[in-house]
């Protein structure tokens, strides 16, 4: 009986593998970047977002508001306004960071994004800003792509333990329009971001 | 065989019963304040050199160093690493906690506004270095983790690039990481563990109080090693020729000063609870002296006479020890005993061993040339006079402990690179024993922040007790949250350490933890309840305004520096009375103030010597060569004792010769391959012990007869 029950439980999760493979089916950079013509040849993008931050161990669900403003081809201006404000604008060589002090004013610190200090929050800062701009150049050299269906992609490292996320899931909406992106960390926390209809400027306009 | 014995002791220093520490070089209340500044860890701050490196490698070559480092959770307390250690987690998380202690408790609208701010932020983070970022926003979001980071920013001002925690030097491609280790200097072993597991993956030297305990010890184990084999061979080379010319029945002197030598050590161990091993060192070498009695005793055919002139020999020496054994200073005091015993019974042994069985160990003497006519009396009073002039005015007197402080050729150029590049003046000190009434400490806190010195004091991280009191009773008072009421179910779970900490029973918690131990980001100023201060002027002007203020702040240079000020107290003090006691003896012995002072004839040699040599090299009296020169005097004051004896009677000059000539040779050749040492202690000691012992043989083979010899007779 028991070898009976370990040969069914084998049977339903290699089927469950096969069955996922070809569900997600691996593609190439071509293939999405023309899915997400929409975002190519802007000059900048505007867009209101919800971050939802989980963490696993203690069960958490934070979520806030915000925009985020990309000023092609190197600039981001990430905006939360809710539930109080708070910014990261990144820049080629470096980062500014604003947020409120203890004393109540609003304050806003540089970095060099080659200060070790910066750690590898750096390193992530630098990777997610390749997400947040779209640029598929940079992330298919990192990551894998498949698609799961029409609207939806997953992404894993090349070489896993490198990259600082571990996996991430982009909706994309019908019209083309990004609808959701949800990183995985190591750590096992996720961050998902749903953004709004985008403004946009493109280039020569 | 002095040598022998001397290698074989210094050799053995880490032997339980051997102490080497430096407590016994100072009075006793500066030991104890020197080994408690020790204590603190804020004295155990070390600079992590990395070797050259090319450009373009420094920033990941320091975040490999930095990983490695956080490896190494008991050795190191701090570094300079932008990713923190659990050390500087735990330490941020005790200062988060204890909040409630330096500010009074805000308005609860103040409270929730922090809280979002701080959820906002905590959104922000992302990467696995954010992970304990947001565990202290979750512990602390009022943000009072970043005074912490202002309080602790590093004042010295070092003129290199700096990135992250780390300096660069472009010029040579150095990476500097400061790092404090997690143990005391005094932990010798630990700190080579310690650097030979991180060398293992990384080229650096270490530059600061640990590795110039390492660098002292072992280059002081190397230079035994170095001359361990030559002083044996040279003595061993000598004692086959003894028994080449049919004289070695001296090798029956050997067994009672090997006695002496160990019955008074356990003597001293025993009166002191301690024997420090350069007490056990430099002791044999004085113990070894009780040799020149037995060679006095088995060359001379009187042999009463011969003993006669011993045991004044013995009180004269046995003299200067008894009185330089009321030093303020433990080590010279433990040296005074050890000798004192070992000397007295290796001479009594001697004396027995000689009697009983004087026909089998007699030698016969050499034929030695005998100077009779004082063809030379006049170079001689040139060279005698001037030269004790030199010896008692003309020599520079150093006693700074810092100079036997051996620096490889590396450490030297480090440091030399280092001093360039910083503009660290001393960090001065002042140990307090309770915080009960922290007035005094408030007033210098504040006179030390309108002078603008730097000032790392308990009370930059603490309020004083009462205002601690006024701060945790506002947030105990509200201890029930009402506002908690008013947070989101996310925002209570997120803060939840936080609102934990200021509920009733975590304020009680935090309350009972402050009392009772030392919270981790002030622990580097605290040892075993007492609290350290300390100070870093910017220029001399302000040193000296902050001495003038607060004459009991002192930096470590002036504490040791009491050392060199005992030192010099004993020396005036202790010294004129052995002088005035040895030369009474020696008058009562002679009953003649003439003889008395001609008997002295040797010892003015060797210092004459002493003095021109010193002179011309430009070398200064040290605490070594002091002890050196104890030795040089109870062997010098010997000879003189012997050969104004003998010529008073009219002896046999040459027996006379040899028994000093094999006394001489002896001590030179034990302590000559001293001079091939590279530590300054060993150097010291052996330039002060050949030159004096060069002197004292000529004085008593070619400057007494030739400036006296006619004379002595004449008196006789």
């Amino acid at each position: 009986m028991r070898y009976l029950l370990i040969l069914v439980l084998f049977s339903v999760t290699s089927l469950a593998t096969l069955s996922s493979a070809e569900a997600a089916k691996e593609v190439p950079k071509t293939e999405l970047k023309k899915r997400l013509s929409f975002y190519q040849g802007l000059s900048s993008l505007y867009v209101a977002f919800v971050q939802t931050k989980k963490v696993k161990d203690i069960d958490l669900r934070v979520k806030v508001r915000g925009f985020m403003n990309v000023e092609f081809p190197d600039t981001i201006h990430w905006k939360i306004v809710q539930p109080a404000k708070s910014e990261v604008h990144i820049f080629p060589k470096e980062i500014q960071v604003g947020a409120y002090d203890k004393n109540g004013n609003f304050k806003t610190e540089k970095y060099s994004l080659n200060d070790p200090q910066l750690g590898d929050f750096a390193k992530s800062l630098k990777e997610l800003t390749s997400w947040l701009k779209l640029d598929i150049e940079t992330i298919s050299k990192n990551y894998k792509i498949f698609q799961a269906n029409p609207n939806q992609y997953r992404f894993q490292p090349k070489k896993p333990g490198v990259q600082p996320f571990t996996n991430l899931l982009m909706n994309l909406k019908p019209s083309g329009h990004l609808a959701s992106l949800e990183i995985s960390e190591a750590s096992g926390d996720t961050i998902e971001f749903q953004f709004m209809e985008p403004k946009v400027k493109r280039k020569g306009k | 065989m002095r040598v022998a014995l001397f290698l074989l002791f210094l050799s053995i220093p880490a032997h339980s019963f051997i102490d080497s520490s430096s407590d016994p070089f100072f009075p006793k209340d500066v030991s104890q304040n020197i080994s408690k500044f020790k204590s603190f860890p804020i004295s155990w701050w070390n600079l992590l050199v990395v070797k050259p490196l090319p450009k373009e490698s420094v920033i990941t070559s320091g975040q490999k160093l930095c990983e490695i480092l956080n490896g190494y959770k008991d050795d190191i307390r701090l570094t300079g690493c932008p990713s923190p250690s659990t050390q500087i987690q735990a330490a941020v998380k005790d200062w988060a906690r204890d909040i409630v202690f330096r500010t009074p408790r805000p308005t609860d609208k103040a409270l929730i506004q922090s809280m979002k701010t701080a959820t906002a932020q905590w959104a922000l983070l992302i990467g696995p270095q954010s992970k304990w970022i947001g565990e202290i926003l979750r512990v602390d979001p009022l943000q009072s983790h970043k005074d912490l980071q202002l309080l602790t920013k590093p004042p010295a001002t070092i003129r290199l690039g700096q990135f992250g925690g780390f300096y660069f030097d472009e010029e040579k491609n150095r990476l500097i990481l400061p790092v404090q280790l997690g143990f005391s200097p005094t932990e010798s072993e630990r700190t080579q563990s310690f650097l030979k597991t991180l060398g293992e993956h990384f080229s650096v030297d270490l530059y600061g109080p640990h590795w110039s305990t390492i660098e002292n010890k072992s280059q002081v184990m190397s230079d035994v090693q170095k001359i361990g084999w030559l002083g044996p061979l040279s003595l061993l080379l000598g004692l086959l020729l003894l028994f080449f010319f049919k004289r070695g029945a001296v090798i029956w002197l050997l067994p009672p000063v090997f006695f002496g030598t160990i019955v008074g050590g356990i003597i001293t161990y025993f009166v002191f609870g301690s024997l420090h091993g350069l007490a056990l060192s430099f002791g044999i070498g004085i113990i070894g002296l009780s040799l020149d009695y037995g060679f006095h005793a088995i060359v001379h055919k009187e042999y009463r006479l011969a003993w006669r002139s011993n045991a004044i020999g013995l009180i004269t020496t046995l003299t200067v020890l008894v009185t330089l054994l009321f030093s303020q200073i433990e080590l010279i005091r433990q040296l005074m005993l050890f000798s004192i015993t070992g000397l007295t019974i290796s001479f009594i042994l001697l004396y027995y061993i000689t009697k009983s069985y004087s026909q089998k160990i007699r030698i016969t003497s050499f034929s030695l040339p005998v100077i009779s006519r004082s063809i030379f009396k006049l170079p001689i009073l040139f060279f005698l006079l001037p030269g004790l002039m030199l010896f008692l005015f003309g020599l520079e007197k150093d006693f700074d402990f810092r100079q036997f402080n051996y620096q490889s050729k590396n450490s030297k150029e480090i440091h030399n690179w280092i001093s360039e590049k910083t503009n660290m003046q001393t960090p001065l000190f002042e140990i307090i024993p309770s915080l009960e009434k922290p007035s005094q400490y408030l007033e210098q806190k504040t006179w030390s922040r309108l002078s603008g010195v730097y000032h790392e004091t308990p009370l930059k991280y603490l309020p004083i007790p009462s205002l601690r009191k006024i701060h945790y009773d506002s947030w105990y008072s509200e201890c029930d949250n009402s506002f908690i009421s008013k947070l989101s179910k996310s925002e209570k779970t997120l803060f939840k350490p936080f609102l934990d900490n200021i509920s009733c029973e975590g304020l009680e918690a935090s309350l009972s933890q402050i009392n009772s131990t030392t919270p981790l980001y002030m622990s580097h100023l605290n040892h075993n309840g007492e609290w350290i201060q300390t100070w870093l002027p910017q220029n001399e002007e302000t040193r000296k305004m902050l001495k003038a203020r607060y004459p009991k702040v002192q930096s470590l240079y002036e504490l040791v520096s009491g050392f060199s000020k005992a030192l010099s107290d004993d020396i005036l003090r202790l010294g004129p009375i052995a002088l005035f006691l040895v030369i009474l003896i020696s008058f009562l012995f002679f009953q003649k103030l003439s003889l008395t002072f001609y008997s002295l004839i040797p010892t003015f040699s060797a210092f004459a010597l002493i003095g021109w040599y010193f002179y011309f090299t430009s070398n200064s009296l040290t605490f070594i060569s002091f002890v050196g020169l104890i030795m040089v005097f109870g062997l010098s004051i010997d000879y003189g004792i012997f050969i104004t004896q003998e010529l008073r009677h009219k002896g046999n000059q040459k027996e006379l010769l040899t028994a000093i000539s094999l006394a001489a040779a002896t001590t030179f050749l034990g302590f000559y391959p001293l001079l091939l040492c590279s530590h300054p202690v060993l150097i010291d000691l052996g330039l002060t012990l050949v030159i004096g012992v060069i002197g004292t043989y000529l004085g008593a083979w070619i400057v007494f007869p030739a400036l006296l010899g006619k004379k002595i007779n004449s008196n006789a």
